[in-house]
């Protein structure tokens, strides 16, 4: 009996310690060290070695390249074209895709664990000022400027020299984009754009706003027009993706700034400017009165699906969100699209937004995997992938140059002139340190205050405590 | 009788054993327990990393780790942030286990029965349980959803439109809770309805011979008896909403603001997107410890009923 009892007792045990107990998580890694030298390491080729001095596609023959995708249509667009890779190089390709709500949680982890699972991976231009100082992101200069490992038709200063300035940084907080080293080769960007429903702003005697002022009178007009629709779509969960797309820009436009150095340290600047503050403060009423009720809930996928159903007259978001839906759309001929609405009379300061390619510094493979990058940013790649495919906004001149582009964006009303008006403007307005993420989930959870009845000011100032609190 | 058994009683009296234990009645409990003790050895060892890492400043962006003692804990403890997170914490936990529980009993009196609705609504009772919390919360997302959910079409009959649900600090609160109660509420219901179904026939036997009245017999002899289950189903629902995640984060990752930032939600927040692991595990382990301490208080009143019935 007392035998029963006990193994009855020690299976409850084992029960409740496995169950009640969190499963035990895979140790974490010890600190990451630099990477020992900019230097790439030594491989030994698969194959065929590549002569000094001489660049061979086939250098890597019979290897296999891992790469972290976030699942989004530029990765879409290259996984179509792998099999033009594989005759080119021979290297086999797997990729494991992620949404891109936790894509770089995921990636984080990978690099946090130094893990050489993947060889290269889909980063932005934001995530420089996180991975590189730590190490985790390989300067790529070496490759590029080495004529046995990058093609001598390459280049390199096709691709918009503002987007590879925003892939370079210093590593220290608070010094612009444009210094230190290169860490990502850009595969697409976007500028933050208003889209639009030409024939309902026709219908209903609006124009085209072109200032924040005009955007919300023509919210309050569509709203009497359209009662069923949403005048305005715009992303509002509680996160960083929520500030770049058009907070950023108009917010920049006022003069607004979202940091400073002050005494050598950086300092949350969100509510210091008045106007960028009384912007904020129109924000409030146009995120409140005439954008999406369930405001908190959306998501770039939510503001795409609100105006491809029918749903929105108008989204302040990327331009590829035009791009990638409008000829699938039941209305391909009705979308237009125009500069950022900002200040009144100021300068369109578009914020840019950019998908980059960029190569992990744990990775055994790295030769092989610049094979990969280069390849799937080459002139002739970016031209297909932007007129055959979805890659688009494309990083390099010659494909907005060329008729192929040209008569391919031709249709949507305003893309090209939009971005005539803008490219002088266009940039990543942040300043580059190492809290961003957190700066900017604040800055969205003050947005939130807002939309629920906050003054700007209070909400701001209590942002900027918190985001100061945690840059201490 | 023998001299010698005089001269040494002691030895005389050390009889053998009575019950004699063998070399594997010896062992056969440390067999048992040891590979739960092994287990509970290496699951410690994550625990005590988080411990170490809680007092460093270890951030997934630089190399180095230097050791702070308990600075994180001081400043979280004196940071604004840390006195929402208590609230939000115990109001979500204190609302979701009264409604859970007072909901349970309810059902899991109207399942003791034989009729044939309890009979066809049991099955159904272990439906939320068996999806993930997550999963559920997402299911819920789409049906608040106003352009296409099924709740604000529903409720439009009722004269309300594009009633907020999460994405007002007013309801957002309301909501989780909603989904909280949802795919709880079946647990504390099943382990009340097992123990309606212990209860001893003899007591409701003698108060139905001394006529006592059903509300009598509810009062002072079934809940009386049922309480250790309900005390059970407590504090398991306790600890569990203390350190809610799944249904906060998926449904408004905190927001809107801060209205649902919780020690959880912090936590993963700070490790994971701030890249901060030493911050969101001081969360968490504070998180532990008011669990830790909370449990105690609930374990040891429980025995104390358990004693009182017994």
């Amino acid at each position: 009996m007392k035998q029963i009892r006990f193994t009855i007792i020690a299976l409850l045990v084992l029960v409740f310690v496995v169950t009640a107990c969190a499963p035990a998580a895979p140790a974490p890694a010890p600190a990451a060290e630099k990477p020992a030298a900019e230097a790439p390491a030594a491989e030994a080729p698969a194959a065929e070695a590549a002569p000094a001095g001489e660049f061979n596609w086939k250098a890597y023959e019979g290897e296999t390249l891992n790469l972290l995708m976030v699942k989004h249509p530029f990765a879409n667009t290259m996984e179509e074209r792998l099999p033009q890779f594989k005759e080119l190089t021979g290297i086999d390709v797997t990729l494991e895709y992620v949404p891109e709500e936790t894509y770089f949680d995921k990636l984080t982890t990978v690099f946090a664990g130094q893990s050489d699972a993947y060889d290269a991976y889909m980063t932005g231009s934001y995530m420089v000022w996180q991975y590189s100082p730590a190490g985790y992101m390989e300067p790529l200069d070496a490759y590029l400027n080495d004529p046995s490992k990058t093609p001598a038709d390459y280049d390199v200063d096709d691709i918009y020299p503002f987007l590879l300035k925003d892939m370079r940084w210093s590593g220290v907080d608070g010094e612009p984009t444009g210094g230190g080293s290169l860490y990502a080769l850009p595969w697409g960007f976007h500028t933050s754009n208003l889209i639009y429903r030409k024939s309902i702003l026709q219908e209903c005697g609006v124009d085209v706003p072109k200032d924040l002022e005009e955007l919300y009178a023509a919210g309050l007009k569509l709203k009497e027009c359209k009662p069923d629709m949403i005048p305005l779509a715009v992303r509002g969960t509680r996160g960083w993706a929520t500030i770049h797309p058009s907070v950023m820009s108009w917010f920049t436009s006022y003069g607004g700034k979202d940091f400073e150095m002050v005494d050598g340290k950086l300092q949350c600047a969100l509510n210091k400017n008045p106007d960028a503050v009384a912007a904020t403060e129109l924000w409030g009423k146009i995120i409140r009165e005439i954008a999406q009720p369930n405001y908190a809930d959306y998501t770039w996928y939510d503001v795409a699906n609100s105006f491809v159903q029918g749903q929105s007259v108008m989204f302040y978001d990327a331009d590829i969100i035009g791009y990638f839906n409008r000829e699938g759309s039941e209305f391909p001929d009705d979308w237009g699209l125009a500069p950022p609405p900002g200040k009144p009379g100021g300068d369109p300061t578009a914020n840019e937004w950019i998908w980059a390619i960029g190569m992990n510094s744990f990775s055994k493979k790295k030769d092989a995997a610049w094979l990969w990058m280069v390849w799937s940013t080459s002139p002739e790649f970016v031209l297909d992938a932007a007129v055959n495919g979805l890659t688009v906004d494309p990083p390099r001149a010659s494909t907005w140059d060329s008729k192929e582009w040209k008569d391919k964006i031709a249709p949507f009303t305003g893309y090209v002139d939009t971005w005539k008006a803008i490219e002088p403007y266009t940039k990543v307005y942040y300043t580059p340190q190492a809290g961003f993420f957190e700066a900017t989930t604040e800055w969205s959870a003050a947005l939130q205050e807002i939309h629920a009845g906050k003054s700007a000011q209070e909400a701001l100032d209590a942002a900027c405590k918190r985001i100061d609190e945690a840059l201490e | 009788m023998s001299t010698s058994n005089l001269a040494n009683p002691a030895s005389e009296l050390e009889l053998a054993p009575l019950n004699p234990v063998s070399a594997k009645e010896k062992w056969t409990p440390f067999i048992i327990l040891g590979p739960a003790l092994i287990t509970v050895g290496v699951v410690m060892i994550p625990f005590l990393i988080s411990v170490y890492y809680s007092m460093t400043n270890y951030r997934l962006t630089r190399p180095d780790i230097d050791f702070v003692w308990f600075r994180n804990y001081a400043r979280i403890l004196s940071s604004s942030t840390f006195w929402n997170s208590v609230r939000v914490t115990f109001t979500y936990a204190f609302l979701a286990v009264s409604i859970e529980t007072m909901l349970g009993i309810f059902i899991a009196f109207l399942l003791n029965t034989e009729t044939l609705m309890a009979k066809i609504f049991k099955p159904f009772l272990l439906m939320p349980l068996m999806i993930a919390p997550l999963i559920s919360t997402l299911i819920w997302r789409l049906m608040m959803s106003p352009g296409f959910g099924v709740l604000n079409y529903f409720l439009s009959f009722f004269g309300q439109r594009n009633f907020p649900w999460a994405t007002s600090p007013d309801t957002a609160m309301f909501t989780v809770l909603l989904v909280e109660v949802w795919t709880f509420t079946p647990f504390i219901a099943l382990l009340v309805l097992a123990g309606l179904k212990a209860l001893p026939r003899e007591p409701f036997e003698a108060a139905l011979v001394d006529g006592s009245s059903k509300w009598f017999t509810l009062r002072n002899i079934t809940f009386p008896l049922l309480t250790p289950y309900i005390a059970i189903a407590v504090i398991f629902r306790l600890i569990d909403s203390l350190r809610q995640f799944d249904i906060v984060f998926g449904m408004t990752k905190g927001g809107p603001g801060d209205t649902l930032m919780n020690f959880q939600v912090y936590g993963y927040t700070s490790t994971f997107m701030y890249m901060k692991p030493a911050e969101g595990l001081t969360y968490i382990i504070i998180n532990w410890i008011i669990i830790y301490v909370i449990s105690q208080y609930m374990v040891k009143y429980l025995n104390k009923i358990q004693s009182r019935i017994s």
